[in-house]
């Protein structure tokens, strides 16, 4: 968020000087001011040009290299509005941000993943309508469609296990040989399930692909054989594998259209799996605000922007995930077109992303040990 | 400037210190925490704790192994420092200023880059065991519950080395002329010269070290290797951010507060029964000029060699990284990285890593002073140690949880003046490493210019509070380095309240990772190497020995 302007903070300062509070916090806590929202002392009619759209993602989405730039460069051409970004600090602090009601002034949440639709729907403080209006669900890629219920997909990948193709020459074909083969063991890169939304993934995928707890808890057993590591992010455990430490990383599918399409690298391969792939999928959804908000409309505008084509080839090559949009792909370098096509789709049961499924899945795992 | 004036020049800047200090301790600490307490804890909370079985042995099963991980990380970091630190004060000259400056760098990066430096260098495809592969040998010796403590050490123990210096050189020399005259040498001159001077400093960075490590959290996942090598704070990490178990997170945080406290409560007992410092006097800071008996050239070598091995080459090992990246990335590349994002980042970390320094440290020297001039009973100095030892051991996960609920609650919006808000949560978050940095050696100035001034029949006013500031200034310098060290090293804080627009180069660093930018990210290490030791450089010019 920049620092407003002398006249701009004059102005909001002027609209609220009636308030006895607002000037105490302000003459008491130089370094904080009033929370402004989007459209505080806004007369009513106004040019597009005032209004300004607030949308909450994770930071690295609006980062050096994140899409959210030229995001918003892109829509605030077209809307002649302001786009504003505030950020948590990764995916998962989205949830605990708006529980916390630090989005109060916001219009789109954008970022969250499928563990999360449950809870986000359960804060009350999202419009739980699925597709905007005017958005067609057989636009969109076949592997989301069963996910428009609840909130806008965003872009998405296939999980995957990323290895070195100068340490690993035949590389297991399906999950099982991942967890059982000698060549693996002790070389894996992993997440910790407790600290990062792929690390959860995992055992989510190796609890629905065991089918029973027992299996479940034997195919734990060779999990822990063949990590290297429970890292806190994809950050640090993709690190060990580019660092040359790890033979594999669990990661995503597009990792590899990232090495490919930026480094001219085929080193990093992603190995595709028979039984399938595990999708992630971020989601974006308008927050609940008073009908009369003037600001409505555009967040219905920036909703069905995200899945345009324009917004949709951005996200995909600085985002490094997939495109939602079927026709998006289209243009896009033939590296995601493969990533796209070659894994198949697997969908995790939805009750993966309730507390109780959780907290079974990764207590197991802690035993395991 | 006249005495008169000079004093009540300096009665008004510490009582404005002292209120400054309160005033931040009270705004960015205690008060969010207890208001985020009470709001989200209370009696049936503590039932469920008492009734949650799960929940309790989640909360003791990680309370062992944090414990135990952090005691052990302390006590090597203290070993290593007060190791190193003696032998190179003995052995005074560029390498062991070097030395130093080197063994400081780790505390000024942020954990995920102090994993790679380890794994680069001990890792299994690590530079060592590359180079033991030729002879046919290999190991892991990383990914084990060692690997945690050791890299806890690398972390700590520059900082413990540079404070044990400092003490070393409040040795009065008298007493070093008297021990050479009495032939003491070895572990009996260590004994009956040095450990009287360096027990206290040695007693409060092992508690330093100990609260730091007791939140440690990244470093212990990725070089643990395994689920049950954690500590407590990735419970409370978990608990807010997946479950929303607020009243779980505070309770974990509470009895790791408690254990502290406990912890800190057998300090007390143990510094009750070792009493006083005893006084500094006359030092010269020089072992040369105190006639103390060097080191000799072989254990010099050898702990210098121990120092590369464990210090040095790791760094190394990061650094022959981002040169590496560098000589790959085309010129043209490279100038952009530099003009557009390192520069920008390093003027940030500059901008927050500065004034931070300044007003902790300043802050820190203030309350130092002023209890070791008011809290004349030991328990009260104590009590007050233990409130510091408390606020460095505060879960960072609870902390920002709480200042975030408390900024939403009143509506107030840090987000707004990001820049503020940061330099005013690490002033509050390392006020209390740079205070355990100085107080111990307030307290012996203090003590030694009571002693001086009781002996000639004057009471001891603010007059001394000029000539302890004078002799305290290598302390100061050294808390200075370390906070500034530290906010450079301090992702957590900007990426919790930093705008879009507000990231340092730490930060920048971890989001160069998050986007596949881990050659970017390696060039960004080395920047932050350089200017870490750009700063040290110029801080210590005008000191003369290591």
């Amino acid at each position: 968020m920049p620092l407003r302007s002398f006249k701009e903070r004059a102005r909001l300062f002027s609209a609220q000087r009636g308030t006895l509070t607002a000037c105490a916090v302000l003459v008491l806590t130089p370094g904080l001011t009033r929370n402004h929202g989007v459209a505080q002392g806004a007369p009513e009619k106004k040019a597009n040009e005032e209004k300004t759209l607030t949308v909450a993602t994770y930071r690295s989405f609006v980062g050096s290299y994140g899409p959210g730039d030229q995001i918003k460069e892109l829509f605030t051409a077209d809307c002649k509005c302001q786009l504003k970004w505030v950020t948590s600090t990764d995916a998962g602090s989205l949830l605990t941000d708006l529980k916390l009601g630090r989005y109060e002034g916001v219009d789109v949440i954008l970022g969250f993943d499928q563990f999360q639709i449950e809870a986000m729907k359960a804060t009350g403080k999202l419009l739980a309508v699925g597709l905007p209006s005017g958005v067609n669900k057989n636009a969109l890629h076949p592997a989301v469609q069963g996910y428009t219920g609840v909130f806008q997909p965003v872009d998405f990948g296939f999980f995957a296990f990323m290895y070195d193709a100068e340490k690993v020459k035949a590389p297991p074909t399906d999950l099982a040989g991942w967890l059982a083969s000698p060549e693996m063991a002790r070389s894996i890169a992993l997440q910790d399930p407790r600290t990062s939304s792929p690390g959860y993934g995992l055992l989510a995928w190796i609890h629905q692909s065991s089918g029973d707890q027992k299996s479940f808890e034997a195919n734990l057993g060779r999990l822990k054989k063949q990590a290297l590591s429970f890292s806190k992010g994809w950050s640090e455990s993709y690190g060990l594998l580019t660092k040359g430490e790890a033979k594999a990383a669990f990661s995503y599918v597009t990792s590899e259209v990232y090495h490919r399409v930026e480094e001219k690298s085929s080193r990093y391969k992603a190995a595709l799996l028979s039984g399938g792939h595990p999708l992630q999928i971020e989601f974006a959804a308008r927050t609940v605000r008073k009908a009369s908000d003037e600001t409505a409309k555009i967040a219905d505008d920036f909703m069905k922007f995200l899945v345009t084509d324009r917004a949709q080839r951005v996200i995909a090559q600085k985002n490094w995930m997939l495109p939602v949009s079927r026709s998006a792909a289209k243009d896009l370098p033939p590296a995601f077109l493969e990533a796209l096509e070659k894994p198949t789709a697997l969908s995790l049961n939805a009750t993966y992303g309730t507390t109780s499924i959780r907290k079974l899945i990764i207590d197991a795992w802690k035993a395991s040990y | 400037m006249p005495t008169a004036k000079r004093n009540r020049v300096l009665t008004l800047i510490y009582s404005s210190g002292l209120i400054l200090c309160l005033m931040g301790l009270t705004v960015f600490g205690i008060a969010p925490v207890l208001y985020a307490l009470v709001v989200n804890t209370g009696a049936e909370s503590v039932a469920m704790f008492f009734g949650n079985s799960s929940l309790r042995s989640a909360i003791f099963g990680s309370l062992i192994f944090t414990v135990v991980q952090a005691a052990a990380s302390a006590s090597l970091s203290v070993a290593a420092g007060l190791f190193i630190g003696r032998v190179l004060w003995l052995r005074p000259g560029p390498v062991s200023q070097g030395l130093l400056r080197i063994l400081v760098i780790p505390f000024g990066l942020p954990s995920v880059v102090i994993s790679f430096a380890l794994v680069v260098s001990f890792g299994n495809a690590g530079y060592l065991n590359r180079a033991l592969a030729v002879i046919g040998w290999q190991s892991q010796f990383l990914y084990n519950a060692g690997a945690i403590v050791f890299a806890h050490a690398f972390f700590n123990t520059g900082m413990t080395a540079r404070e044990f210096i400092n003490r070393y050189n409040s040795i009065p020399v008298d007493l070093w002329q008297a021990s050479a005259n009495l032939g003491l040498a070895g572990p009996l001159q260590f004994r009956h010269v040095e450990w009287p001077y360096l027990w206290r400093s040695a007693a409060s960075l092992w508690a330093l070290v100990f609260a730091l490590s007791l939140t440690s959290f990244a470093i212990v996942l990725t070089l643990g290797g395994r689920p049950d090598l954690t500590t407590l704070e990735v419970l409370i990490y978990q608990l807010i951010r997946y479950e929303f178990d607020l009243p779980g997170a505070f309770l974990a945080s509470a009895v790791q507060i408690l254990f502290l406290l406990l912890v800190s409560l057998l300090a007390f007992a143990v510094a009750q029964r070792l009493g006083d410092p005893p006084p500094s006097g006359h030092s010269t800071g020089s072992p040369t000029e105190s006639r103390t008996r060097p080191i000799s050239l072989s254990s010099y070598l050898l702990t210098v060699l121990l120092c590369i091995v464990f210090f040095v080459f790791p760094l190394g090992a990061l650094v022959a990284d981002g040169i590496l990246a560098l000589a790959r990335s085309s010129a043209a590349d490279l100038l952009y990285q530099i003009k557009s994002e390192l520069l920008p980042a390093m003027t940030t970390s500059l901008s927050v890593g500065v004034p931070v320094a300044v007003l902790s440290t300043f802050a820190a020297l203030v309350t130092a002073q002023f209890l070791a001039r008011t809290a004349e009973s030991g328990s009260t100095r104590q009590a007050l140690q233990s409130v510091t030892f408390i606020l460095l051991a505060f879960s960072p996960t609870v902390l920002g949880f709480s200042w975030l609920q408390s900024y939403t609650d009143l509506s107030l919006n840090p987000f707004s003046h990001s820049h503020l808000t940061v330099i005013a949560i690490q002033t509050f978050l390392f006020f209390p490493m740079a205070f355990r940095v100085i107080y111990p050696d307030a307290l012996l100035r203090y003590t030694s210019a009571k002693e001086t001034y009781q002996s000639l029949g004057v009471p001891l006013g603010l007059q001394t509070l000029w000539v302890e500031f004078l002799e305290l200034l290598p302390t100061i310098k050294t808390a200075l380095l370390l906070v500034l060290a530290f906010s450079f090293g301090d992702a957590a804080t900007p990426a919790l309240f930093g705008d879009i627009h507000f990231s340092p180069l730490a930060l920048h660093l971890l989001e160069l990772m998050g986007s596949y930018q881990f050659e970017k990210a390696s060039i960004a290490t080395v920047v932050l190497i350089v200017m870490t030791q750009a700063l040290y450089f110029i801080g210590s010019r005008k000191k003369k020995h290591a």
